[in-house]
This record gives structure tokens, C-alpha cells and sequence, in this order.
């Protein structure tokens, strides 16, 4: 038997997306628990509406003098403590940020124009690219948040944040990951590390403290040599980020080592 | 910081300051009350990791001490313990300072007819919270309970509104 609170949680798109699947089945077999997702999407655009509404309403003059108060309390946005610090440990580099949202409303965060081709002997490792995107896609939440038509259905809690949530982080790692640094550091180290070494690269956060990797992976895609290295920590990447953990699949093309795509997972 | 604080952030107060009121005193008051209350303790709270729960948390205490004072109550809570459902011949209705289209409007006059938890929950829920943030500022002991009573109430709405 389906929890009801789990037809809520698909009405509102906040279910686990490894739990739609059955209670979509669910819903389909079962027309009360089809009313009853119905109800739950009906009030959830309801409630959704009832918030913006309120929202849209000026704010008394009092109030308005306090929002311009608190407008000086702003900070930059991952200054956070208890976390692996970025600030200074890259170069900034706007054109990264701009990049780094075109790329995630493309569907997917690559670094870089490395496109593997399809051929067949290779057939296997292209898809095995394809689905990695595709699995961080969902983790992610990028599918569901399109599915959900968010300019017509958009619904509560979480998933507006959700998105915040992931194009700030996404934005900070840019902000502060410089690519080209990372490859010079480790380019000349990688070929002789074994898998779950760690290494250290020249980056160093506020503190001085020197950010360590760990070689992951080595695997084969489109006949190129391909790593994944991970940060050895979990990286807070926005206020609302409990730890993320990012991986980077590095591929040797040409000779040189080059990022395919950054990963990033709760 | 999790809360970008600008008037968006006190409007959203304003939408949970709703389901704290029960249609029986002013939002606005409660929100401002909060605000000066944050605004004196700057240097304290300026860094809290959600200061919108804070904020909250503080409406309900101001909530609560504005009742205990018009009624001269000492305790919200009856001799077994339970919440007293409080009642204020004197309600306060947001409607005549905001104006809401017709489906709004319908919908925040049927949640004020329902108990004061559900009113409190769904005031949350239509400021876009996560049950996590729910549960930080209900209370609650669990997740679980956040979710359950937040699919109680919504279910209850759907009865009142049909």
C-alpha cells in the first residue's frame, strides 16, 4: 500500500525520483489514488498561487524601511563557515559563470567541446558517457524540473529551491574553479597515479590549506584514456548545500589531459 | 545565510505571520515585531544559519505573549497539557489591507476556518518551504509528521473548498 504522503510528494514533485516509478504504477492501477494525486495537485497550485498572491502585495511603509535595512546585512553568498573554503583559491572568471548556466540549461555540465563520436567498437563507452549524464541529470532533478512545466505547474516547496539551489552551486564552482589551473597542476601526475591515491595540486583555500584529490577511476571513452578524480571532501557550494561531492572525468586527447565533465551529487 | 534578505524575505514572513494569526490579530504587526527584534540584534543574528526559522519562531512567541496579554493568560496550555484553542471576539481580517483575486481569497478564508495547526502548515506550504524547513519551525518530532499533517490538511482543504 502506497503512503498517501508519497502521492503528495510526487503531486509536488518532491519524491525521490528512485521512488516514482512504483508510485506512479500506483496511481495508474488504482483510481482512488488517482483522485486523491489529483486533489494533491489541485491544492498544491492552490497553495502555491495563495503564496504569490500574498507575496505580490506592497508592503507597508514600516516594513519596506526594515527590507531596506536588511538589505545591508548582504554578504557574498558562500561565504559559509564550516565548509572547504574557494574564496582566493581560484581566479574568478565571469565568462565561466555565464557558461556555466548556459551548460546547466542545456541539460548537462560539461567544461569543455569534447564530444565523443559514435562509432561502433566505441559504441559501449559513448553510452556509458551519455548515461552518466543522464544519471546526473536525474540526480540532479534537471529532467524532473522540466517535465514539470514549471512556468504553468510549478509546484511547492523544494523545487524551486531545489533549482536555486543547484544553479548557485553550480554558479560557485565556477566562480571559483579555474580548469585550466587544475590541468596544468595535475597533467604531469596522472599518469602515474594508482587508483585511491591522493594528490595535492598547487590550489590552496583561504587558509592555506592545500586541496587534496583522489584518482577515482580510470576508464576508457571514445579510445581515450579517461580519468575520474574527486575532491576529498564534500564541497559546500551554496548556503542551502549540506556537502556536495565533485567528481571531474579527465581525458587525455591529443596528449593532453582535458576535463570532460564535472559531477556533482548529493 | 540561506535567506537573501531583501523585501522578498519579509513578504514571505508575511505569508507565514498568516497562519500564525489565525485571522485574530495583525500579520504585519507580527512581521514587524520580528524584524525590529532581528534588526537590535544584528551583530547576533546577522550570521544565523536560517534566520528565516528564526524569524518565525519569533512571530509565534510575539504571537503567543500579544494573547497572553489581552487575555491575561498565564499558560497557552490547558491543565492536561493541550493547546488552548484561542479565541478573540476581536478578529482581525488581512482582506481588508491586501486584496486578493477571487480564487486566493476563497482559499485563505477556508484555510482560516480550519484548525490552527493545518492553518499554520498550509500558510507554510504556500510560502514554498521544504518539510525540512517545516519541521524546524512546526516543531514537530518528525519528518513524518511534517508530511502527514501537511497531507491531512491539504486533503481537508480540498473538502472545504469543494
Amino acid at each position: 500500500m502506497i503512503d498517501e504522503t508519497k502521492i503528495m510528494q510526487y503531486a509536488d514533485g518532491t519524491l525521490p525520483i528512485e521512488e516514482h516509478a512504483e508510485v506512479k504504477k500506483a496511481i495508474e492501477a488504482d483510481p482512488k489514488l488517482k483522485e486523491l494525486y489529483n486533489g494533491f495537485q489541485e491544492t498544491g497550485d492552490l497553495l502555491f498561487k495563495l503564496g504569490n498572491e500574498i507575496k505580490s502585495q506592497p508592503l507597508p511603509k514600516n516594513l519596506q524601511d526594515k527590507a531596506d535595512i536588511l538589505k545591508t546585512w548582504k554578504k557574498p553568498i558562500v561565504k559559509e563557515s564550516n565548509s572547504l573554503n574557494f574564496f582566493g583559491l581560484f581566479n574568478i572568471q565571469p565568462a565561466g559563470m555565464a557558461a556555466a548556466f548556459a551548460i546547466f540549461f542545456a541539460g548537462g555540465i560539461y567544461v569543455d567541446n569534447f564530444i565523443p563520436t559514435k562509432n561502433k567498437k566505441n559504441t559501449n563507452q559513448v553510452i556509458a558517457l551519455t548515461q552518466k549524464v543522464d544519471d546526473l541529470n536525474k540526480k540532479l532533478f534537471i529532467k524532473e524540473l522540466k517535465s514539470k512545466k514549471i512556468e504553468k505547474n510549478i509546484k511547492l516547496r523544494s523545487m524551486p529551491n531545489m533549482e536555486e539551489d543547484l544553479s548557485t552551486r553550480v554558479t560557485n564552482l565556477y566562480r571559483y574553479f579555474n580548469a585550466d589551473q587544475f590541468i596544468k597542476d595535475i597533467n604531469s601526475k596522472l599518469d602515474a597515479l594508482e587508483i585511491n591515491d591522493e594528490f595535492v595540486s598547487s590550489l590552496e583555500d583561504n587558509d592555506g590549506k592545500k586541496v587534496n584529490f583522489i584518482l577515482v577511476e580510470n576508464f576508457n571513452a571514445n579510445g581515450n584514456n579517461c580519468k575520474k578524480v574527486a575532491f576529498n571532501e564534500p564541497l559546500k557550494l551554496s548556503s542551502n548545500d549540506q556537502g556536495t561531492d565533485v567528481s571531474l572525468d579527465i581525458c587525455k586527447i591529443n596528449n593532453n589531459y582535458e576535463i570532460l565533465s564535472i559531477n556533482l551529487s548529493k | 545565510m540561506t535567506e537573501k534578505l531583501d523585501e522578498n524575505f519579509i513578504k514571505s514572513l508575511v505569508v507565514i505571520a498568516l497562519g500564525i494569526v489565525r485571522g485574530r490579530s495583525d500579520p504585519y504587526e507580527l512581521v514587524n515585531g520580528a524584524m525590529e527584534y532581528l534588526i537590535s540584534n544584528k551583530e547576533r543574528y546577522m550570521d544565523h544559519p536560517n534566520i528565516k526559522a528564526l524569524a518565525v519562531l519569533k512571530m509565534k512567541g510575539l504571537f503567543i505573549d500579544g494573547v497572553r496579554k489581552n487575555q491575561k493568560m498565564t499558560s497557552m496550555t490547558d491543565d492536561e497539557g493541550n493547546d488552548l484553542q484561542i479565541v478573540d471576539e476581536k478578529q482581525s481580517d488581512i482582506s481588508d489591507q491586501i486584496s486578493l483575486n477571487n480564487e486566493c481569497n476563497k482559499v485563505l478564508t477556508t484555510i482560516k476556518t480550519m484548525g490552527e495547526k493545518c492553518q499554520e502548515i498550509l500558510m507554510l506550504a504556500s510560502e514554498g518551504m521544504s518539510m525540512q524547513e517545516m519541521l524546524e519551525i512546526t516543531e514537530v518530532k518528525s519528518l513524518g509528521t511534517v508530511l502527514s499533517r501537511l497531507s491531512n490538511c491539504r486533503k481537508e482543504l480540498k473538502g472545504l473548498l469543494a
